[in-house]
């Protein structure tokens, strides 16, 4: 289908920054001084634990909140001041908030409606919009009487009609059942591409976010911890929380110490660990960690293999969790527990608990955060 | 805002805080003084209707409380047929004001009514059910039990099974089990049940007066008032007691419920584990269910032979039947019907207009007062009629309205309009607060985010949303106000301006107005039936329509 009325985001700069935001509520500090630039016609995504800011943040961009102190501006346009009804963001509400006493259709004119557009051409543009998420057969059904993924696409249809510069996505997902989620997500991602749209999701949800956008920030106490490509963030995570929020990770703690012309790691469990290769921070010297992706940790029960550029460590194999493609096994170090990941093939018998074994860790996978 | 903060600072609080004045003051001198309170206390005929009073309402309480209990038992713990019956029981009463039904009840269980006629010729006793304050207590209870019963059947239907079974599991079972868990789950919902029944009671005029009861604190200070003048204290004495006791009344309800949300149903739950009924169960059940039905359904019963009969006078029933007192109440009295639609329908206009105004800002604006203007409109409950009668008499009576012939403000049929909706807004605010916590904020926030201002989103979004909530609220404005007795019988200055409530009671005062006046009350009765099913099933279809679920 060709959606001439939908041609967004390239023409004007749609940019969303913002400057020096912090909010509270009452006592509580929700947002700590907040600085982003989102480029125009971005896939950007807001993820977090809940209660981290994240939705106050979006709610934020598209007027509902005041911040206390900062400025938020869309392109070159500050709009702190405005109201929501102002501001041309459009934005998906997590419960979709579609009216229930208007149909499909009333609900998706009623934007355009507001800008009392003339009625053939509202009419233009809402099937332009319910054909976009397919929906044109159901626009004279209530909400009521549609399934969650159907409102879902009303909601979408709803807020891309009147071809907001922004597009805010409120957990857009959270209420749909598994398979329609990993649907879903790709629909938003095509539709974002095609309009190619400003646009903010925000979720708590890794997985959404790595497979939909092309940023993500990730937030945690009101502060941003980290901006970056998905695989940027899982790489490279830049602080221990960033490490533990995304995906699985062993942390093995202790400090840097120099010896001679070499630099070691002295792990607390007594562990001692030459480093000479890794590119050091002088700021890691007290207190850091080492940050192991499990599948970065490779097993083995044959004889001793000293190479260059692995790390090895000595443990016994304490439990195991199959995962399908993996086996997890949970391996003890001097007292210390570390994930260790093994692909699964047919037939492929796993160690039994109690198995000595070495563990061997290229030591460009080796990353070092504060600890 | 600032409209109807003036509204109910002029309506509501000047006449209130007006009595409390008068009832410290010196009477010649209008120095503060506690003399009114000591005479007051002094007098035996004031002690004694206190402590009547206060009776009452106790004893009222307390037999409402055992009209409730098994019915609200057998719904919630039993699979049982007879579910419909109790929720109709819950509603037939409430739409007889006690007043009216007070002399049919008479007519019935009276000394010399059809029971113990019956009882007399059969076994030679007589049971003084309706004598003195026994009838007050009697006619009240079975008007006011399904307050207790509403509560306290949702206090129990939001009990979840899980409850009770995590009870189970830990090895608590039977009576120990309904003592522990089952019963300090419901009391919220009896408490605040209970004290709103002793409220309704201790504040009622129309009934202790119809039954010609007069040593109660509410017929006294309608006597001293009526026969004495508004100058007399005591008046304002008993209204400020009535207003002190109601308000506890009130703190003690909201303080069972406040912080004691119990409700604990889960997703896909609901109410307590319900078992199917023995056989000799049943049996007990319906006899009570039908014994207190007969009980409730008695002054409907009789007010209908009152309505239809000729002469009805030491004798088991009417000697014969006629229309001729309906004809009487069209040709002779039209006049109290006619008020009676009028002052209902602009007092209901007036609330739902106040009530969506203030419920509106009270949940979604931050303006500072907000919550006092929710307040102090709410606290209209906790003021008796009679107390705003007076107090409407006190401070209107001085202004004189030039284009009436300078007649008092007081006077003025229209006073009387804006008390009847100063004293029903709670009603139609707590039916607009309810439909608007039903609109989820994100439903405005969402029309906002696509170009509605405010009052757009207000007319597009909220008011459609609010609409069966409103119609609601003012149907229940309407139906209650048009059977108001206490603050219309001290406003009502001319037969010519009288509803309903006042024909009634006018008619009643007399044996041969007694037909006529049951004919009013059948006419009440319609009313009011009939506007609360249509409340009913405006709410009921909004939710069906809209598929409208709770949201926060």
């Amino acid at each position: 289908m060709t959606n001439t009325a939908y041609k967004n985001g390239n023409d004007s700069d749609s940019g969303v920054t913002l400057q020096g935001i912090s909010l509270s509520f009452g006592k509580t500090h929700v947002l700590k001084g907040i600085d982003l630039k989102i480029e125009s016609g971005e896939f950007f995504a807001f993820l977090g634990p809940s209660g981290c800011g994240k939705t106050t943040l979006i709610r934020l961009i598209a007027g509902f909140e005041s911040a206390q102190a900062g400025q938020v501006f869309i392109g070159e346009q500050e709009v702190s001041h405005l109201p929501p009804w102002r501001r041309n963001v459009g934005m998906v509400f997590q419960s979709y908030a579609l009216w229930p006493h208007m149909t499909v259709r009333k609900n998706v004119a009623f934007g355009l409606e507001e800008k009392h557009m003339p009625r053939n051409e509202i009419n233009k543009r809402v099937d332009a919009a319910l054909d976009l998420v397919d929906l044109l057969d159901l626009a004279d059904r209530r909400p009521s009487q549609i399934s969650g993924g159907q409102q879902q696409r009303v909601a979408l249809a709803r807020t891309v009609v009147i071809e907001p510069q922004v597009l805010l996505l409120d957990e857009p997902l959270s209420n749909l059942d598994a398979k329609l989620r990993v649907q879903m997500r790709r629909e938003l991602r095509q539709l974002q591409q095609k309009l190619s749209l400003t646009t903010i999701f925000v979720t708590h949800d890794q997985e959404e976010a790595n497979t939909t956008s092309d940023r993500i920030a990730v937030i945690n106490d009101g502060i941003i911890q980290q901006i970056g490509s998905p695989m940027d963030l899982y790489d490279q995570p830049a602080n221990r929380f960033v490490a533990d929020f995304l995906g699985t990770t062993n942390f093995i703690d202790g400090r840097l110490k120099e010896s001679g012309n070499t630099i070691q790691f002295h792990a607390d469990n007594g562990e001692v660990i030459p480093m000479h290769d890794i590119l050091l921070d002088s700021s890691y010297r007290d207190h850091c960690s080492l940050v192991v992706r499990p599948q970065n940790v490779t097993i083995n029960t044959d004889t001793e293999i000293e190479a260059a550029d692995k790390i090895r460590l000595k443990g016994t194999i304490i439990g195991k969790e199959f995962l399908g493609s993996t086996i997890r096994y949970r391996v003890n170090v001097q007292n210390d527990v570390l994930l260790a990941d093994d692909t699964h093939h047919h037939g492929q018998v796993p160690l039994k608990n109690g198995t000595a074994v070495n563990l061997y860790v290229k030591r460009n996978q080796v990353i070092i955060v504060d600890a | 805002m600032l409209f109807i903060a003036l509204f109910l600072l002029i309506f509501l609080i000047v006449p209130v805080v007006n009595v409390i004045f008068v009832a410290f003051q010196d009477v010649t001198t209008s120095q503060f003084t506690l003399v009114n309170f000591k005479d007051f206390f002094s007098t035996a005929l004031f002690r004694e209707s206190f402590w009547n009073s206060l009776y009452v309402g106790v004893m009222t309480v307390l037999i409402a409380s055992i009209f409730s209990m098994p019915l609200a038992y057998f719904t919630s713990r039993f699979e049982f047929k007879g579910a419909v019956i109790v929720q109709s029981l819950g509603i037939i009463p409430l739409i007889m004001p006690p007043f009216v039904g007070a002399v049919s009840m008479m007519m019935l269980f009276g000394r010399n009514g059809s029971i113990n006629l019956l009882l007399e010729r059969w076994f030679g006793i007589n049971i003084p059910l309706m004598e003195g304050l026994n009838g007050v207590i009697f006619v009240e209870s079975l008007h006011y039990f399904p307050f207790i019963l509403i509560n306290l059947s949702a206090a129990l239907q939001n009990i979840d099974k899980s409850m009770e079974e995590s009870a189970q599991n830990l090895g608590c079972s039977g009576f120990r089990l309904f003592r522990r868990i089952v019963l300090p789950l419901a009391m919220p919902g009896y408490m605040a049940g209970a004290s709103l029944v002793f409220l309704k009671v201790f504040d009622d005029l129309g009934t202790p007066l119809l039954l010609n009861v007069n040593n109660m604190l509410a017929p006294q200070a309608y006597l001293r008032i009526a026969s004495i003048g508004i100058k007399d204290p005591m008046g304002y004495v008993i209204s400020v007691i009535l207003v002190v006791i109601s308000l506890s009344a009130m703190w003690m309800a909201m303080k069972s419920l406040k912080g004691k949300d119990y409700a604990t149903v889960q997703k896909g739950g609901g109410g307590l584990a319900k078992r199917r009924m023995r056989s000799w169960e049943k049996v007990m059940a319906w006899s009570i269910i039908l014994l207190i039905m007969t009980l409730v359904l008695a002054p409907h019963f009789g007010l209908t032979l009152l309505s239809f009969g000729s002469i009805w006078s030491y004798s088991i029933l009417p000697d014969a039947f006629t229309f001729d007192h309906f004809v009487a109440i069209f040709t002779e009295t039209p006049e109290f019907m006619t008020n009676t639609i009028l002052y209902s329908f602009l007092a209901g206009s007036i609330d739902i207009v106040l009530g969506t105004a203030i419920a509106y800002i009270a949940l979604r604006t931050k303006l500072i007062g907000r919550k006092v203007l929710d307040y102090v409109a709410m606290s209209a409950v906790a003021i008796p009629g009679l107390v705003i009668g007076i107090g409407y008499l006190r401070t209107f009576f001085a202004f004189r309205v030039p284009w009436l012939e300078n007649q008092p403000l007081a006077t003025w049929w229209i006073v009387i309009v804006i008390a009847l909706s100063i004293r029903r807004l709670p009603y139609a605010l707590r039916a607009c607060t309810a439909a608007l916590q039903q609109v989820s904020v994100s439903l405005e926030e969402s029309a906002e985010n696509l170009g509605a201002g405010k009052f757009s989103t207000i007319r597009k979004i909220v008011v459609p949303l609010m609409v069966g909530g409103i119609l609601a609220g003012f149907v229940t404005s309407f139906a209650t106000a048009a059977v108001e007795l206490g603050m219309t019988l001290m406003l009502v200055s001319k037969s010519a301006d009288g509803p309903l409530s006042y024909g009634i009671y006018v008619y009643m005062q007399s044996a041969a107005g007694r037909g006529p006046g049951a004919a009013l009350g059948i006419a009440a009765v319609i009313v009011v039936g009939l506007c609360t099913m249509i409340s009913y099933i405006v709410v009921d279809r909004r939710q069906k329509k809209y598929g409208m679920r709770e949201t926060n």
